[in-house]
């Protein structure tokens, strides 16, 4: 599973998370948005402690579910 | 590794024209020796010799049969007519080529042909009735050459060949059933090594030759048979494909693989092992973060000759992935591309929406060999996909995912 996190979609992620898991993939692969035009919503731009927390809540939640999580694009610094 | 590289120019032609070709291949191989052949009776610009096959036969005999250094890789480049005199050579003598390379040959001489002959000669040289029966009973009678032992083949043509369309080369491929690679030269004419295309065909030519006579060193191979502990359809590509060894290891997977950190120059010494190939532009779409929403976008799908095109020119990518500012899914045949690139020995996967991945699409793709998939999913409720994915369907996504990968899992995939 490919999914793309931005300030407006990372409240929702711990129920993203969910949903993947329940989708027999093996992998969850979260990245930040790309494209200039996107700056503005991209989490490394808005990082602040309740996103990072939101972050590390979803990610825990994963590993909970056995799912992997890869960290594509500034994934890591979020949290 | 040294190398004896020969080249043979086309009925009519002389060393002359590939004499470009040459002058690269010395300068970038300076410890290997080059000769370039003439046919009896060639090198009169204003004339063309009639056409004698047994003496041109017996000419190669002459000058090839004699080289015999085992130390050394044997290079052959044929140009039309040359190409086909070659192949004629190794079939009857049985010698066996370590890189055979055929530039614009013609499949079969047919009516067409002699309209096209005098648009390339440009009202020029003209082929007396006598030599035209014979070159066209030369030609069409190699059609049916069977090799006893494959060796590696790599066919050029010019993309606006005047005289041996492109279509020859395809023919050929589907003929000699060994293991060759086809490259279109982008606006090449029939005399591919005096034209403006001659840097693209001598940039293919001598990487093909630097991948028969560089070889693998034994760390090359460790990297390998690292990733193919891995990704088990590595080792079949490598059986395929084994100059791909090299690249492999530069990658940066493959210095990983032996706990060697990626080098990264802005020039490599190796080629792309990955390719992101866009099959269609076509999308069902509009994701807000896309760049390709709002946009007017040409609806075009690729079709699979394009693909193999793209295939050819990266011989060392071993891992394709479909994927790019269209949904792979709308094209019209994405099984039939994933089965091009697994029938290479290519480890395939795709990214999609899942909108179109109902149960028959599912299958296709598995009956086609898809290795890996990877499904774009921002959204957790309908809403939320709404604003982020328009024209989404959540609840027709999960259900085709959780489909598909039910269907994987019982084939073991
Ligand atoms: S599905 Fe992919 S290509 Fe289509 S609009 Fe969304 S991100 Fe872009």
């Amino acid at each position: 599973m490919f999914s793309a996190v931005s300030v407006n979609t990372v409240p929702c992620l711990e129920e993203l998370v969910n949903l993947v898991s329940d989708l027999n993939v093996h992998i969850l692969m979260l990245t930040d948005l790309n494209f200039p035009r996107n700056k503005e919503e991209t989490l490394w731009k808005n990082i602040n402690p309740e996103t990072a927390a939101a972050v590390k809540k979803a990610t825990l939640s994963a590993f909970s579910k056995k799912l992997p999580v890869l960290s594509v694009r500034r994934w890591r610094s979020s949290g | 590794m040294k190398a004896n590289i020969f080249l043979l120019h086309g009925y009519s032609g002389s060393p002359i024209d590939l004499l470009p070709l040459e002058k690269i291949l010395s300068g970038r191989f300076p410890e290997s020796e080059i000769e370039s052949i003439q046919l009896p009776g060639h090198g009169n610009p204003q004339e063309v010799p009639s056409f004698n096959e047994d003496l041109y036969l017996k000419t190669l005999a002459d000058k090839l049969g004699l080289i015999a250094d085992p130390g050394r890789k044997k290079i052959y480049i044929g140009h039309s007519t040359g190409g086909t005199l070659l192949l004629r050579y190794f079939r009857d003598s049985g010698i066996v080529p370590d890189l055979l390379i055929l530039i614009g040959i013609p499949a079969d001489i047919d009516i067409s042909f002699l309209e096209r002959w005098s648009i390339h000669s440009d009202g020029g040289k003209a082929i007396s009735f006598s030599s035209t029966a014979k070159l066209v009973s030369f030609i069409n009678r190699q059609s049916k050459l069977v090799f006893e032992t494959p060796f590696p083949i790599l066919i050029l043509n010019g993309e606006e060949d005047e005289l041996v369309p492109p279509d020859h080369a395809f023919v050929w491929r589907e003929r000699l059933r060994t293991s060759s690679r086809i490259v279109i030269i982008p606006s090449g004419k029939h005399h591919l090594t005096v034209s403006t295309a001659v840097k693209f065909c001598a940039d293919t030519v001598t990487r093909a030759v630097e991948d028969i006579l560089s070889g693998h060193e034994p760390d090359d191979m460790n990297a390998a048979s690292g990733i193919a502990g891995i990704e088990p359809e590595l080792a079949e590509f490598i059986r395929i494909s084994s100059s791909s060894c090299r690249h492999i290891a530069g990658s940066p997977g493959g210095k990983r693989a032996v706990g060697r950190e990626p080098e990264l120059f802005p020039v490599l010494s190796t080629e792309p092992v990955f390719a992101n190939i866009e099959i269609t532009t076509r999308c069902n779409l509009e994701c807000a973060y896309c760049i390709r929403s709002g946009r007017p976008h040409p609806v075009k799908d690729m079709d699979k000759r394009t693909f193999a095109r793209i295939l050819d020119l990266f011989p060392h990518a071993y891992r394709i992935t479909l994927v790019g500012l269209g949904e792979p899914l709308l094209h019209h045949n994405p099984a039939g591309i994933v089965a091009e690139a697994v029938s290479r020995g290519r480890r395939v996967g795709l990214v999609t929406n899942g909108m179109c991945l109902d149960k028959e699409m599912g299958q296709n793709l598995l009956d086609a060999g898809l290795h890996s998939i990877a499904f774009s999913l921002d959204a957790p409720d309908q809403k939320t996909a709404d604003i982020v994915r328009k024209g989404s369907n959540l609840e027709r996504i999960t259900d085709n995912i959780r489909l598909f990968t039910r269907a994987a899992k019982k084939r073991g995939r």
